[in-house]
C-alpha cells in the first residue's frame, strides 16, 4: 500500500505528521529506559514491549546499572511498507539513530561496559498499528475514567485519578523494535 | 557498438563526477543533539551572551526568500579548464573506439531527445513554483524576509530555553511531540549534573525550500545555516566539544500551523487564548495558530 491509498483509507493520516510521531516516539522510549520511568511511555507502546523494556530495566536496577543512550538523535526516519490486517493498518519505518551506547553505574554513572566517547549509528526497524475502527480524537481532551481536562500528550497519565490515557483507541502505537 | 556506447558513456560520467565534485560537502549538542562533538576541551573560558550578528550583504537566491548565504561559483578559470579536459577526454575515447559518421547521427538524436525532455521538466518545476508561490502568499502575511527573521528568533528561542532548562518557554514553541522528546532529552542531562552552552551565534542565511498543506496545517521546510559555539559542560568543565570553536550548522527546519482556526471552546464554548480555555481549563492543541517547530534536522556541521 503506498501513502495516498491508506490517506484514502484514513484521512487523518499525514505522512510528516507520522514521522514525527515516530521519533518522538522512539526517543521517549529510549529516554525511559535511561532514567528508569517506563510509566512515561506506556500509552505510546504495545504492553508486550512496554513489558519487554521495563523487566529489562528492573534486571539493570537489581545489578545497580543503568542503560545510557547519551547524545540521542534521530537521523533519519523512512516508511518502508505499508500493510494491513483485519483489524489494524501496519507501517514498517527505517529509523537511523545516533547515540553512546554503555552501561554506567546507577549513582556514579561510571562506566560498566560499551562506547562512552563516541556515537554510533544504528538502524531500527520500528512497527507501529493503528486500530482500522480507531475513534476521532477529540479536540478537547478529556480522561477517559474521570472527565477531566488533560493534556494527556505529555504523560499519557491522568493528574487528577492517575488513570493511563489509553493512545491505542486513537492513534499509532509502536508495537515492535527490530 | 554496444561496446563504443559504453565507453562513451563511462567516460562522461566519470569526467561529470569529477567536475561536480570539486566543492567537497562534509558531513562529521544543540538541542536535541544534532551537533557531533569532537572529544575534549579546553579549561578556561571568557562568557558571551547569546545573540547573533547579521552579515553585510543579501542577495536572492535560487529559492523562495532573500539570503545573505553566497554559494561559491566556479571561477571562469576552472570552467573552461573542465571544458578542455571534457573535450580532449570525448576525442580521445572517439578515435579509441573508432567512431564513425551514423555514430554522431545517433548521438545528435538523443541529445535532441535528452533537451526535450530537459525543457518539458523545466515547465513542470515553473508550475510547481507557481503553485508553491501562490501558498507563500496565502500563508505567509509579512514579507518573507520578515518571516525567515522571525524563524531564525523561533530557532534561537528555542537554542536558549534548551540551554537553561525553560520547559515553559520550550513549550510555547515546540508541538507538543517535539516538547515531549525535547524534556526527556534534557532530563537525561540534568540526570548527569551537564549543561548543554551555547553561544556566539552568527547567522548566515536561510531560505524557503519547500510549503505544503495536509490535513487542516500548513507546512513550511525553512534551510537555515548559523555558526556557533557549542559544547557540554558538567561542573563547569567542558566534557564534550570546545569551548572556543565555532561550528556552522546547516539546519532544515520544519514549521508547523494550523490552517482551521478554532476560537471557542468546544467543551464550554468560551473564548480561548492560544491552546488554552481560561474558563474550564480545556487543553485544544490544535487551536494555536502560531508557527511551531516540529522539526530540527542538522544537514551538515563544520
Amino acid at each position: 500500500m503506498t501513502v495516498e491509498q491508506l490517506i484514502q483509507k484514513d484521512n487523518s493520516f499525514s505522512e510528516s505528521g507520522f514521522i514525527s510521531k515516530v521519533d518522538n516516539t522512539f526517543i521517549m522510549l529510549l529516554s525511559a529506559i535511561m532514567t528508569d520511568n517506563m510509566p512515561r511511555v506506556k500509552h505510546k507502546i504495545s504492553d508486550e514491549l512496554y513489558n519487554k523494556y521495563t523487566n529489562y530495566v528492573n534486571e539493570l536496577n537489581s545489578k545497580n546499572t543503568r542503560q545510557m543512550y547519551d547524545e540521542l538523535n534521530v537521523k533519519s526516519t523512512h516508511i518502508n511498507e505499508i500493510t494491513e490486517d483485519e483489524e489494524n493498518y501496519i507501517i514498517k519505518v527505517l529509523l537511523v539513530s545516533r547515540y553512546m551506547d554503555y552501561l554506567a553505574d546507577k549513582t556514579t554513572f561510571k562506566l560498566i561496559s560499551g562506547n562512552n566517547t563516541s556515537r554510533v549509528e544504528k538502524d531500527n526497524i520500528l512497527t507501529f498499528k493503528k486500530r482500522k475502527n480507531a475513534q476521532t480524537e477529540s479536540s478537547a481532551r478529556v480522561c477517559p475514567s474521570c472527565g477531566a481536562n488533560i493534556d494527556a500528550n505529555s504523560t499519557g497519565i491522568c493528574p487528577y485519578c492517575g488513570s493511563s490515557y489509553n493512545t491505542e483507541s486513537y492513534d499509532w502505537i509502536l508495537t515492535d523494535i527490530g | 557498438m554496444k561496446n563504443k556506447h559504453f565507453i562513451l558513456i563511462m567516460t562522461i560520467g566519470i569526467l561529470l563526477i569529477g567536475l561536480s565534485t570539486y566543492k567537497s560537502i562534509e558531513v562529521k549538542a544543540d538541542s536535541g543533539f544534532d551537533t557531533s562533538y569532537s572529544s575534549g576541551g579546553s579549561s578556561s573560558s571568557s562568557h558571551s551572551s547569546s545573540g547573533f550578528s547579521s552579515s553585510s550583504s543579501y542577495s536572492s537566491s535560487s529559492y523562495w526568500g532573500s539570503s545573505n548565504y553566497e554559494r561559491r561559483d566556479p571561477e571562469s578559470w576552472e570552467i573552461i579548464s573542465a571544458l578542455i579536459v571534457l573535450i580532449v577526454g570525448i576525442i580521445i575515447v572517439f578515435k579509441k573506439a573508432g567512431f564513425k559518421k551514423e555514430d554522431f547521427i545517433k548521438l545528435k538524436e538523443a541529445s535532441e531527445k535528452y533537451a526535450e525532455e530537459y525543457k518539458n521538466a523545466q515547465k513542470y518545476a515553473g508550475e510547481q513554483r507557481k503553485e508553491k508561490q501562490k501558498l507563500i502568499e496565502k500563508h505567509i502575511k509579512t514579507d518573507i524576509n520578515v518571516f525567515l527573521n522571525d524563524r531564525y528568533l523561533d530557532y534561537l528561542k528555542v537554542q536558549e530555553d534548551w540551554m537553561n532548562f525553560n520547559y515553559e518557554g520550550l513549550r510555547e514553541i515546540l508541538t507538543d511531540e517535539l516538547y515531549n522528546q525535547y524534556k526527556m532529552q534534557l532530563e537525561t542531562l540534568k540526570e548527569k549534573n551537564q549543561k548543554n552552552v551555547m553561544k556566539r551565534f552568527k547567522y548566515i542565511g536561510s531560505y524557503i525550500l519547500d510549503i505544503y498543506e495536509e490535513s487542516e496545517r500548513v507546512v513550511i521546510i525553512v534551510e537555515l545555516i548559523v555558526s556557533f559555539v557549542d559544547y557540554i559542560e558538567q561542573n563547569g568543565k567542558v566534557v564534550r566539544g570546545k569551548r572556543f570553536k565555532k561550528i556552522t550548522h546547516d539546519y532544515l527546519l520544519h514549521f508547523i500551523k494550523n490552517t482551521k482556526t478554532i476560537d471557542k471552546c468546544p467543551n464550554c464554548g468560551a473564548k480561548i487564548e492560544d491552546n488554552k480555555c481560561k474558563y474550564c481549563g480545556s487543553i485544544i492543541p490544535t487551536a494555536n495558530n502560531k508557527w511551531l517547530l516540529s522539526k530540527k534536522k542538522s544537514l551538515k556541521q563544520k
